[in-house]
């Protein structure tokens, strides 16, 4: 069943609207639970409709509430879920963005797109190979957790210290990018004609810290054309 | 005409992995680039502006109600179109990918607007509805508006940027080529903008002065890569610890 549970909640963006979120892929994925579960039919409608109230949290860590719901279902503690699932999903899904989207993304992203950047095809396969296992570990470790634990997995979760585990990220992806940019300019870059220097040099430091300081509310789109008109015009000008 | 017919198919299952099912991250940038690079034969240039536009679209997180511009088509058409037409023609092509894009954000919001009404009808005929039938219906539906979506694209865009080499002045291309190794530099500059660096400046300090103390060892560029890994990682843990070890003697 928890397999079943598990493929199902593959879909749980599939239906995604605008009012209720992932309602939708919630009832899919509890489904094969309240089947099991509730042997009444008319019991089964009313316990399945109770479902389709607003819920969104992160795809990978949802698991983590469908474990508990499931753990409360076969325990007939269901006039409990609703509130549970309510109270939960908006403090695992702020844990679990911040930790997948806020913080793993971009350092797997800097550290095997740098990789990318010197042509290596480690780059797409080792950022490919790192998210994918480590978003679907949580996925799985969420649900069986969640499953044998019930509500003691919220106690878990914030006993596994993931906030040190995303300031350490963090850290080491700064550090990172601030050693890769010397050695890329270092590495990459000094092949070029010394009299171009001086013009690249100065193209380089006004859009860095133009981009970097000035403009870094800037959407990509204005990004890229300040990027144009600096290095475009610096060529034009010097030829 | 059934090869690009294919294609667009292939990668809008790739687009619909991202979100809709699975978000098994196939559809990154990255990824999709080294992909297409392959099958153009032409693998640098999927590495290489995989790359830029993995670091370009990295704050495009699909949390909650916000629908994001689609990374996926402006990836596909940035990298055939680049690998048809050269590098000089990036800005052109960029800019017609960004529009595509764009044009996919409003197509999702669309659908998501649709999803209101199926979520609805489900809702009120529960007994009699087979979800994964749902599912399925849905995710093909969606494979086959985003096919076509990624088709118009190349259609519309190969006549565009071909018109567009032809009518800018030869020396503005030749600043265009000229500025294309540098996109790099574009694309490290908004990871500041991605992850904010307050109260991490230190931290970028030491970086640069790593990336100092590794350069005068005249190592390769892999072996200082996987150097400066290590020495981040060591760096941070250290910080850790004594972090640690200062608050629990400021509490004692």
């Amino acid at each position: 069943m928890l397999l079943k549970v598990l493929w199902r909640s593959l879909f749980i963006n599939t239906t995604l609207n605008d009012r209720n979120l992932q309602n939708l892929g919630l009832v899919y994925c509890i489904q094969p639970v309240l089947k099991e579960v509730v042997k009444d039919a008319r019991m089964y409608l009313q316990r399945l409709t109770s479902y389709f109230e607003y819920f969104y949290s992160n795809p990978f860590f949802a698991t983590a509430i469908l474990g508990i719901c499931i753990n409360l279902e076969k325990k007939n503690k269901f006039d409990m879920i609703s509130k549970i699932k309510l109270e939960a999903m908006s403090p695992v899904a702020a844990l679990a963005d911040s930790l997948v989207w806020g913080t793993l993304k971009p350092f797997v992203t800097l550290i095997f797109g740098s990789l990318a950047f010197l042509y290596l095809p480690a780059g797409p396969l080792g950022f490919w190979i790192t998210l994918f296992l480590v978003t679907n570990f949580f996925r799985v470790y969420n649900l069986i957790t969640s499953y044998n634990m019930g509500l003691g997995v919220i106690f878990h979760l914030s006993r596994l210290n993931l906030q040190q585990i995303i300031e350490f990220l963090k850290r080491v992806a700064v550090i990172y990018f601030g050693g890769f940019l010397v050695l890329y300019f270092y590495h990459e870059l000094r092949h070029i004609p010394h009299t171009l220097w001086a013009y690249q040099n100065v193209a380089l430091v006004v859009y860095f810290a133009l981009n970097m300081f000035g403009l870094a509310r800037f959407r990509n789109e204005v990004s890229f054309i300040l990027f144009l008109a600096v290095f475009a015009v610096l060529y034009l000008f010097k030829t | 005409m059934t090869d690009w017919l294919l294609l667009c198919l292939a990668v809008s299952i790739v687009n619909a992995t991202c979100l809709r099912w699975g978000i098994l991250f196939l559809g990154e940038p990255i990824v999709l680039g080294a992909l297409l690079g392959l099958f153009l034969n032409n693998f640098t240039t999927g590495l290489y502006l995989g790359g830029i536009l993995q670091f370009m679209w990295l704050k495009s997180i699909p949390v909650g109600v916000k629908v994001q511009s689609n990374y996926t088509v402006m990836t596909f058409l940035t990298i055939m179109l680049i690998g048809r037409f050269g590098e000089r023609s990036y800005p052109l092509v960029f800019a017609a990918a960004f529009a595509f894009s764009f044009l996919g954000k409003h197509l999702e919001t669309l659908l998501r607007r649709l999803d209101n009404i199926l979520a609805d009808r489900v809702m009120n005929n529960i007994g009699r509805v087979n979800l994964g039938l749902v599912n399925a219906v849905y995710l093909a539906g969606y494979v086959l508006v985003f096919a076509g979506l990624l088709f118009a694209g190349l259609s519309v865009s190969v006549p565009l940027v071909n018109w567009g080499l032809h009518w800018l002045p030869p020396k503005l291309l030749d600043a265009f080529q000229f500025s294309y190794p540098y996109l790099v530099l574009y694309a490290l500059s908004l990871f500041f903008q991605a992850v904010s660096l307050n109260g991490k400046l230190v931290y970028f300090g030491l970086g640069i002065a790593a990336g100092l103390c590794l350069m005068a060892f005249n190592f390769s560029m892999i072996t200082n890569i996987n150097v400066l890994v290590l020495l981040a990682a060591a760096l941070s843990l250290i910080n850790s610890k004594l972090v640690q070890f200062t608050g629990r003697k400021n509490a004692s």
